[in-house]
């Protein structure tokens, strides 16, 4: 008798589970329940609202350290409007991809797609609201060179803390795709310092915002999922 | 009393509201789905590794990761996959330690894998079919037994080996087809 090609090998007698040894089963079970308390946690819905009061709460502190800043005429409240279209992206990105237990979030690809997606659409945002643009060489050279490295530099520290903030809330819950979550949280925090750094900074230009406030959103989806590798499995 | 009320409480309860139970302050409960899920993470393991006692001491390694970690589960995440995959990545993790301390290693640097027992021939079709998964790849041994043998879904096995659907598909069968090789040549020598 032979198993036939065709045939799923359904009626095979696969192994029983093994059973680990009595000694390893009474030190796992003392070492689990002795002195064992209560654990408080936060829920996945605290968790995202903690996120987003961090995000806001960086870009609200910003805004109003700068509040007496010489700003172009309609720009603060352009600003202000972004963070609160971009603040609800920032929800539903952490809604779908992070709120929900692991196991029963949306597929890997749809995160992937938003990991993605959303800063390419923040970039494209960016380039899209702004009033003017100089050509790449003017921008690239002299002192508009030096003030788009130091915004990104600035924005990026903005990033630094909201994404830090939202990993650390976030840590040890989920060992399935750590990555991908990270890329997301990552990807929150970008937006969050482009946000911030963007109500303030005194250039409007195109390449400018592009560069120094939206692109940071990729490097920190990418930072995101580095990072998340480490800090979200338990 | 109380005690019987706690051990009606816990049984018939899903791994899902025991884990509940359990980050709660509840031993009992931790006890009743370590009952329930420890021979599937300890087969898990024992895939992998090959070795009783080195999986003896991932699982506790896991379970331990489990304890400090029990204030981080998210409500109503399936359990299992969720303790396959802390229990993979100690398997991972133990595995990269051991090749930076001074091990022998084999010529193209890697350790060397435990071979399965090719002491004689195997008595019957679940020794042969017990043999037959110790010698697959490690990628389709672990592929099978996540599926086949500790029940997961294709896309929680996905989730668990952090890799596609279509890749653990692939896995799948391509370990029963090597499965089928291993087992024609048991019933030919019968």
């Amino acid at each position: 008798m032979t198993v036939h090609d065709s045939d799923p090998p359904l009626d095979l007698p696969w192994p029983k589970p093994a059973e680990p040894s009595l000694a390893t089963s009474q030190a796992i079970c003392k070492q689990c329940t002795g002195d064992l308390e209560r654990r408080r946690r936060l829920s996945g819905r605290q968790r995202l609202m903690l996120s987003l009061a961090l995000s806001f709460s960086v870009f609200a502190l910003f805004a109003w350290l700068t509040r007496s800043h010489a700003r172009i005429e309609g720009t603060f409240r352009s600003a202000l409007l972004g963070a609160v279209g971009w603040g609800a992206v920032q929800a539903a990105v952490l809604w779908v991809g992070v709120v929900r237990p692991p196991g029963r979030r949306a597929s890997a690809r749809i995160r992937l797609v938003l990991a993605v997606m959303v800063p390419v659409a923040f970039i494209a945002y960016i380039a899209y609201a702004a009033p003017h643009w100089v050509t790449f060489a003017e921008f690239s050279h002299g002192p508009a060179a030096a003030h788009a490295v130091g915004c990104s530099f600035v924005g990026m520290l903005f990033s630094a803390v909201v994404t830090g903030g939202v990993l650390l809330l976030w840590r040890g819950t989920d060992p399935l795709s750590p990555g991908l979550t990270g890329a997301l949280v990552g990807l929150v925090g970008g937006v969050g310092g482009g946000l911030t750094i963007g109500v303030s900074c005194a250039s409007q230009e195109g390449w400018h915002a592009c560069f120094s406030h939206g692109l940071g959103t990729l490097a920190f989806a990418a930072l995101g999922w580095a990072l998340g590798r480490r800090l979200l499995p338990p | 009393m109380h005690s019987d009320r706690s051990a009606a409480r816990v049984s018939g309860s899903s791994a899902e509201e025991l884990m509940e139970s359990y980050v709660n302050g509840n031993g009992e409960a931790f006890e009743a789905l370590y009952k329930k899920l420890s021979p599937s993470l300890f087969g898990y393991l024992l895939r992998l590794t090959r070795q009783r006692e080195r999986a003896e001491d991932l699982l506790q390694v896991t379970f331990s990761k489990v304890h400090r970690a029990r204030g981080s589960y998210l409500r109503g995440a399936p359990v299992l996959p969720w303790l396959l995959a802390i229990a993979r990545r100690s398997f991972l993790d133990e595995r990269r330690h051991a090749s930076t301390r001074s091990e022998d290693l084999s010529h193209d640097g890697n350790l060397p894998e435990p071979k399965p027992d090719d002491s004689g021939l195997p008595s019957d079709l679940s020794a042969a079919l017990e043999r037959a998964l110790d010698s697959l790849p490690e990628a389709y041994r672990e592929a099978i037994q996540l599926t086949k043998i500790s029940g997961l879904s294709i896309v929680e096995a996905a989730d668990v080996l952090g890799t596609t659907e279509t890749a653990v598909k692939l896995r799948v069968h391509r370990g029963y087809e090597q499965l089928r090789k291993e087992l024609d040549r048991f019933h030919r020598s019968v």
